[in-house]
């Protein structure tokens, strides 16, 4: 019993570290591509419904990654787009 | 109307005249082939994003194509928590049926349509096992001797083709040039709701649905005939396709470039990656390889397109990235000799430590017994602690080791599906964000030391009594 009290210590311990690891992360983040990459979303909704602004144009857009969905509700398939892994790394390299 | 579309897309076939207008095609684009020469054999054979199942089978009249591949084309983070919540489906399904109408070492295009099927539901119950069995009908005919291999052969792809045609919610018919050139139809809908409530809701955000769906099938041509090198293959913004005007041969041909140059230039402007170089020398090949294309198609009419110094830019990344290759390993040479020194020092002192502590502990282990306790009573008190509580040093240490390794196993955070989702979401309100991560943090560590307080009370009594002999 003791022996699990351990294992449940270190479980918490360890998911806490992990989470210091995410804040020290967004804390290194490179502020001049974050704030180019955030303008492309209106808050925390879009980034989460992948809603990130993208160009439909000839040129492809470098920092957006497009996909699509199919709404089953709505019987309509939706354009969808979030960060591209080149703008991502560069965010958090 | 599918069925047309692929009649008209086969009839199209550049076989006959590679020069002629593709006055069915609404898009154009470009297959990247660093050779000039894309293989037809490779169609349909694709382990991006998930394993297609394929059949490509060369007969004496010509190449059958038929494979389909689940692309999981969400953007949405979280998929598994918000797509039930919200009702929605990433995954679609993409079937390519083509081929060409001569043997293969004649044959100059690969004509036929895309069916797309928009949810898990319509490919199962639809199509899924009536196209796989043709599938497998044709690979079955690979190595026949049957005099009627062909027949069967086609037999099983028209077959497969109808189903396909008569279930997909969208069909596109494509044509591809040996050179990588690709023309690509307008996308049909086979239900007139989901294709006026879709454009509608594009719409509403200033985008072409259309142009969109007709993209998402040249990204999926693109995956299944040719390999991503120069890119990350989850990143599909180096081309898109143009519109195709077929009075105009050059136009769509000098967007190409210019998209490609704007890649090697984004990936240029890294100045800390010797990768993006490598990267962006390895899309300036293929804009090399397009450019010969075009030469060879366009012959003097070519001369108005972009020039680029290619050869000075080529000079110049290929100096970056060796510019920064040999920082990055002037570093870590130094760091290598820095560290080679401080761990040779450290495990030579450690080992004699570790000699001393030992010949120690051989020579005053008889000194600990019962008849020695009044002449040596902390030697004896020690004893009696580390075998007291040997269990619970034992567990106070693997939960250092626990906690260390997990910490230090990886970058978590930037290298894992749901770590950068994490990420992805927290980092437009940053601040709030690592309040809220350190908080939860604490919260984690104090829930813990709460909820396993045997283990925090037992820990405690054990490094107490070891602290009291130093007392």
């Amino acid at each position: 019993m003791l022996f699990l009290n351990y294992i449940g210590l270190a479980l918490c311990f360890s998911a806490a570290a992990i989470l210091v690891s995410f804040a020290l992360k967004l804390l290194r983040a490179d502020r001049i591509e974050a704030k180019k990459s955030a303008s492309r979303v209106d808050g925390l909704a879009d980034v989460l419904m992948g809603r990130a602004k993208t160009r439909d144009d000839w040129l492809p857009d470098g920092r957006i990654k497009g996909g699509m969905i199919f709404n089953k509700s709505k019987n309509r398939i939706e354009i969808c787009g979030r960060l591209s892994d080149e703008a991502f790394n560069r965010i958090f390299r | 109307m599918a069925d047309s579309q692929t009649k008209h897309s086969t009839e199209s076939s550049a076989d006959a005249d590679p020069c002629l207008p593709r006055l069915w095609a609404s898009y154009v684009g470009w297959i990247p082939t660093v050779n000039g020469r894309l293989s037809f054999r490779h169609i349909g054979d694709s382990r991006h994003p998930t394993e297609s199942i394929c059949a490509n089978l060369d007969l004496s009249n010509g190449r059958l194509i038929i494979a389909y591949q689940r692309r999981p084309l969400s953007d949405v983070l979280f998929p598994r928590i918000i797509h039930p919540y919200r009702g929605l489906s990433g995954d679609f399904w993409f079937v390519i049926a083509a081929r060409t109408k001569a043997a293969a070492i004649d044959a100059d295009a690969v004509s036929g349509q895309v069916f797309v099927y928009k949810s898990k539901d319509d490919w199962r119950s639809k199509a899924d096992q009536k196209v796989r069995a043709h599938i497998a009908e044709i690979n079955a005919q690979r190595f026949s001797l049957d005099n009627q291999r062909n027949q069967l052969a086609e037999l099983s792809f028209d077959r497969a083709t109808a189903v396909a045609s008569n279930t997909a919610d969208i069909s596109v018919s494509f044509e591809i040039l040996r050179d990588g050139t690709i023309f690509v139809s307008q996308p049909v809908f086979a239900e007139q709701a989901l294709e006026e409530a879709s454009v509608a809701f594009a719409n509403a955000s200033g985008l072409d649905l259309r142009s969109w769906v007709s993209n998402q099938v040249y990204f999926f041509l693109r995956d299944v005939s040719h390999n991503h090198q120069h890119h990350e293959p989850t990143s599909d913004n180096i081309l898109v396709l143009q519109d195709y005007d077929a009075s105009n041969d050059l136009e769509w041909r000098k967007k190409i470039i210019f998209s490609l140059h704007y890649a090697i230039i984004r990936f240029k402007r890294d100045d800390l990656s010797e990768q993006a170089s490598y990267r962006a020398l390895g899309i300036l090949a293929y804009c090399k390889s397009f450019a010969m294309c075009c030469k060879t198609k366009l012959k003097d009419k070519f001369d108005n397109a972009p020039i680029f110094n290619e050869e000075a830019l080529q000079l110049s990344l290929t100096a970056k990235a060796n510019e920064i290759s040999s920082r990055l390993q002037a570093i870590a040479n130094i760091q290598t000799a820095n560290m080679a020194r401080a761990s040779t020092l450290r495990t030579i002192a450690l080992g004699i430590f570790a000699i001393i502590v030992a010949v120690i502990a051989i020579l005053i282990q008889p000194r600990i017994n019962e008849k020695d306790k009044a002449t040596f009573p902390n030697l004896y008190e020690a004893s009696t602690i580390a075998a007291e509580n040997f269990f619970s040093f034992l567990q106070l240490g693997l939960l250092i080791v626990v906690v260390t390794w997990i910490y230090t196993h990886s970058d978590w955070a930037a290298s894992t599906r749901t770590g950068r989702a994490l990420l992805e979401a927290s980092y437009i309100r940053k601040g709030r964000a690592v309040t809220l991560f350190l908080a939860s943090a604490a919260a984690l560590v104090a829930g813990g030391l709460w909820k396993f307080r045997a283990a925090v009370i037992d820990s405690y009594e054990s490094l107490r009594d070891l602290i009291s002999l130093f007392q």
